[in-house]
């Protein structure tokens, strides 16, 4: 009973607005068209997007914003939709958003850059937040950005960095900050009821095992971390490597470990180019979307797979305005999704 | 005893004399500042075209914001320390704020203060901080077991011993990788909900240990300048030097206290001059200024547009024009301000806590106020409880807020008054009518019928009060379709009467009016209901009769009939709570009495005497209390009141 009475509504909802996302159909038509102007007022007219407030600019910086709200817009209805402990787990998904605009902050912060260019594209709602942006916005070095965050979540894990150098915190900083957000989804996913907890460990833990390959590969291949130092850094929680076989990863030479990952449930990661990895990832994931929400009526799945597939979306929509801005050919094999592809 | 009409006053000066214009309108605690730019964007600014003031309306081109000053909140914060490291807490006082003061001169003061007292403040928060990590030293209490002189062992030459904090969940990292890892990683307690432990590695592997140890967030325990031997004999010492910093400290703050009582109105004027330039400054954010004017907009009471313009000073020093609230912007809300005498005002809070009053509505506190001590008397109706609900109110008025023991006092004179009616004293009653003779008196549980009758009849009377009320309201926004034809309007009035006039005669069998008069009058009266939208389209010479599709609005009409009715009723017979909690009361003493009667006893008798009662205040007291606000909120502001508005809220210090 509890299935129908917490996830009917939320449900109904999320397909909704999948059956509304673009389709491949679209896709192709939008590869084809000639130029940026084409391709948004296209989405302006004829998709979702028409119901979006547009604003005035044409600028394609504009337009991310703006979607990415939009997109935004379809978190805060779930997290109307949804009480007690499911609201605090939309709230720990939406940690990610909060967590990447305060590494805006650090970064900006420690390089001695503005602040003033970041503030106009962070998106935030105060429904989940407690960071005072306003205070953020007139910080000027990184004690005050630490008075401004105090009270949060974030200040007493950050503040053992307080007084070293910024420049060289940066890199555990930013850990830190991701950490402490999987740490908060992991605890509200354990808060959830059995059927939705066990789907959402499952989806959590090929994240996390899909991070910590890349994560394991860049420490490797770019920054010659230690293996002790990489091991220390892995998510906990995988689905396929536990600790003893991210252990066993962290210890291998180059090789052997894209040998051994080529072999696995994570073939593909490596499959393309280098620099394709990040997309490779999102790629598998967003293939395996669908499997969640086959036997999952009334679940937790079905809004959480909308809103992984909403910003893949908004992601390949980029892509394209991307690539008509700079003339790229071959937009497809950039984007997330296989045009074509059958699921 | 309404509410009070407010003005948009503009003001344009010349910047020099915008901070005493500011500071003078702030002491005076009636001027609500609202962001010049909301009114200028809108063109609304108006300073009254004339040939003199072309000047100033051609100086509004290059017109720019004031920005924050950062400086006034780091010399407060700088004064803050000098006087928390000397123990004082400086008081606010307007009565230093009047006057011209300048920001520079401020500074000067606070840094001359900072340098007086920089050694002492210096020694205060070196020894603060000492403190504060003789605390951390704490930890070395759950080795104090290990009979070793600490000093060799962090001295030694091929191996590092680090003292520090791990969370759990890298702890049991490290403990994975123990095969790779080399160093002994020893939990050594828990502290404060951290993990206590001490970690040794070879010297040769200091830079990778580091790194590591980075990566698993280990915050050290530095021990660097610490004198050592055993952990026992460390924290001994730690112990001992902590009495004595402590002792210090209160050392120091008797040897200030010359120095406060020298300098203390210093630091108040100081301070308070301080207080004030901040909310100048917060108010200085919202005006806009050019080169040599600056321009502000406020709401204030209508009534002090003469001893403004007497502040103000004649053109064209300044100029000032006043706007009615009706001509100001639709993006700039008219507050609502509330002026009720001093009787009154305590029970703004309780019409407030359902909602503000719109500007142009008619403010509810007087009609709230007399019926509310009316309805909780009736219900809670002692002498001797009453007193004490007023006592309560008059003597908590330091810690309570002053609305709420306001009201306290004020319910508790009602409830005495009706204690007095009904003879009833602490529960017992005859005590009053033994005491004072006198034909008046009304016993509730001798008139049970009669008093449920009461009930019913104060009710009505409070329902037509409200419809009226509710009248006025609606006519006064010129709304004829709720106000003429509505169900809380003309109409749902002569519904009611008709009703209740039909339902007398059924019960008394004494006809007012005939049956089917009065049945063709609730006939005509439910017609009207439901054209209400199209007949007063029609009226008032809309072209379209109504918003929505016909078939929904006629069906939405006829739910709404349902309602109605149903609403009648039971708006009315909701007020027979009133007679229950009458009776409710003298039942629920004569229980303890009873009670009283079964242990026998004097003491016993007493007891149940202190106890019946202290029950009774506390917790009837508090369902009465929140049945009047239920009969209120519900039955009778729900048929007039919007309550949409915003209250109005002066700057002041």
């Amino acid at each position: 009973m509890y299935k129908v009475k917490t996830h009917a509504a939320a449900n109904s909802k999320a397909k909704v607005i999948l059956g509304k996302l673009l389709k491949d159909a679209e896709y192709e038509k939008l590869i084809k068209m000639d130029s940026v102007e084409e391709v948004t007022s296209y989405l302006k007219s004829q998709t979702h997007y028409k119901n979006m407030d547009w604003g005035t600019g044409d600028d394609t910086q504009n337009f991310e914003v703006l979607m990415k709200k939009h997109f935004f817009n379809a978190y805060e209805k779930f997290f109307h939709f949804y009480i007690d402990e499911y609201r605090e787990f939309i709230k720990a998904m939406f940690c990610r958003y909060e967590v990447e605009n305060l590494k805006l902050f650090i970064r900006a912060l420690a390089r001695n850059e503005s602040l003033s260019n970041i503030i106009d594209h962070l998106i935030y709602s105060h429904l989940y937040s407690n960071i005072d942006y306003g205070a953020l916005e007139r910080v000027g070095n990184m004690d005050e950005f630490m008075q401004a965050i105090k009270g949060t979540q974030y200040y007493e894990p950050l503040s053992v960095f307080l007084g070293e150098d910024p420049v060289q915190m940066i890199f555990h900083m930013e850990m830190m900050l991701d950490r402490g957000y999987f740490n908060r989804l992991l605890e509200s996913i354990q808060n959830l009821k059995k059927r939705d907890r066990e789907m959402m460990l499952d989806l959590l833990g090929i994240n996390a095992d899909i991070l910590n390959v890349q994560w394991i590969y860049r420490g490797r291949h770019y920054f010659d971390i230690s293996s002790e130092e990489l091991f220390n850094f892995t998510l906990n929680s995988g689905k396929v490597y536990d600790y003893k076989a991210l252990k066993a990863l962290c210890y291998m030479e180059l090789d052997d470990y894209r040998e051994y990952i080529s072999k696995g449930d994570y073939s593909d990661i490596f499959r393309d180019k280098e620099y394709m990895m990040e997309r490779a990832m999102e790629k598998h994931l967003y293939y395996i979307l669908d499997d969640f929400t086959k036997h999952a009526e009334n679940s937790i799945a079905w809004p959480v797979v909308l809103l992984f597939k909403f910003e893949y979306e908004i992601r390949d929509l980029f892509t394209i305005i991307e690539a008509k801005k700079y003339d790229m050919e071959n937009i497809n094999e950039l984007l997330i999704r296989d045009l074509g592809r059958a699921r | 005893m309404a509410i009070e009409k407010l003005v948009m006053a503009n003001v344009v000066c010349r910047r020099n004399r915008l901070d005493g214009i500011i500071r003078d309108l702030i002491l005076l605690e009636r001027c609500e500042f609202v962001d010049t730019f909301l009114e200028i964007d809108d063109g609304d600014f108006s300073i009254g075209i004339s040939e003199e003031n072309a000047d100033e309306i051609l100086d509004m081109e290059d017109i720019v914001p004031i920005k924050e000053n950062k400086e006034i909140e780091r010399v407060i914060q700088e004064f803050e320390t000098t006087l928390s490291s000397l123990k004082y807490t400086p008081k606010v006082d307007t009565a230093h704020m009047r006057g011209v003061h300048n920001f520079e001169t401020m500074i000067d003061e606070v840094e001359k203060f900072s340098c007086k007292f920089a050694v002492l403040t210096e020694e205060v928060t070196q020894i603060e901080s000492r403190i504060e990590a003789l605390e951390q030293y704490k930890v070395l209490e759950s080795i104090k077991n290990i009979d070793i002189d600490l000093e060799k062992l962090l001295n030694m030459d091929h191996f590092t011993v680090k003292l520090g904090f791990l969370t759990r969940e890298k702890a049991k990292r490290i403990s994975q990788n123990y095969d790779n890892i080399k160093a002994l990683v020893l939990h050594a307690g828990t502290f404060d909900e951290k993990e206590f432990y001490i970690i040794v590695s070879p010297k040769s592997l200091d830079v990778e240990m580091g790194r590591i140890l980075r990566s698993t967030d280990f915050v050290e325990i530095n021990l660097e300048n610490e004198h050592f031997e055993t952990p026992a004999k460390l924290v001994e010492a730690i112990k001992n030097e902590k009495i004595e910093c402590e002792d210090r400290l209160v050392e120091i703050e008797t040897m200030t206290q010359k120095d406060i009582s020298e300098n203390s109105q210093e630091f108040d004027r100081l301070y308070s001059m301080l207080i004030m330039e901040r909310k100048i400054d917060q108010v200085r954010t919202k005006v806009a200024v050019t080169e040599n004017l600056a321009y502000l907009s406020a709401w204030v009471p209508a009534e002090d547009i003469e001893p403004l313009h007497k502040l103000f000073g004649p053109p064209p020093e300044t100029l000032v024009t006043f706007k009615k609230s009706e001509e100001v912007s639709y993006k700039i809300p008219t507050p609502t301000f509330l002026k009720n005498n001093r009787f009154f005002k305590p029970f703004e809070m309780l019409v407030n806590m359902y909602g503000t009053p719109m500007h142009n509505e008619t403010d509810p506190t007087f009609f709230f106020g007399i019926t509310y001590m009316i309805l909780f008397g009736a219900m809670f109706g002692d002498l001797g409880q009453g007193l004490v609900i007023v006592l309560a109110g008059l003597l908590l008025r330091k810690k309570l807020s002053p609305e709420f023991s306001g009201i306290l006092t004020r319910i508790g004179i009602g409830s005495m008054f009706f204690g007095f009616i009904y003879d009833s004293f602490f529960g017992y009653e005859h005590v009053i009518s033994g005491v004072i003779p006198l034909p008046i008196y009304f016993r509730p549980i001798d008139n049970i019928n009669l008093v449920l009758i009461y009930a019913i009849v104060i009710g009505i009377v409070l329902v037509y009060i409200s419809y009226l009320y509710s009248i006025v309201n609606k006519l006064r926004l010129r709304d004829i379709e709720e106000g003429v034809f509505g169900r809380n309007g003309i109409n749902g009035l002569i519904l009611l009467t008709a009703l209740l006039m039909l339902v007398y005669g059924m019960f008394v069998g004494d006809q007012i009016l005939p049956t089917i008069f009065l049945e063709i009058v609730i006939l005509i009266s439910v017609v009207l209901l439901l054209v209400k939208q199209p007949l007063s389209n029609k009226l008032l010479g809309h072209q379209i009769l109504i918003d929505e599709a016909p078939s929904a609005y006629y069906v939405e009409g006829v739910f709404n009939l349902f309602e109605t009715f149903l609403g009648m009723i039971s708006n009315t017979a909701s007020f027979i709570r009133v007679g229950a909690f009458a009776l409710n009361h003298v039942g629920l003493f004569i229980a303890f009495h009873t009670l009283a009667e079964m242990i026998g006893t004097t003491t016993g008798n007493i007891a149940m005497f202190l106890l019946g009662n202290v029950i009774i205040i506390a917790l009837e007291g508090l369902v009465v209390f929140i049945q009047g606000l239920r009969l209120f909120y519900y039955e009778l502001f729900s048929k007039y009141y919007s309550g949409d508005g915003i209250l109005f809220t002066p700057d002041k210090i």
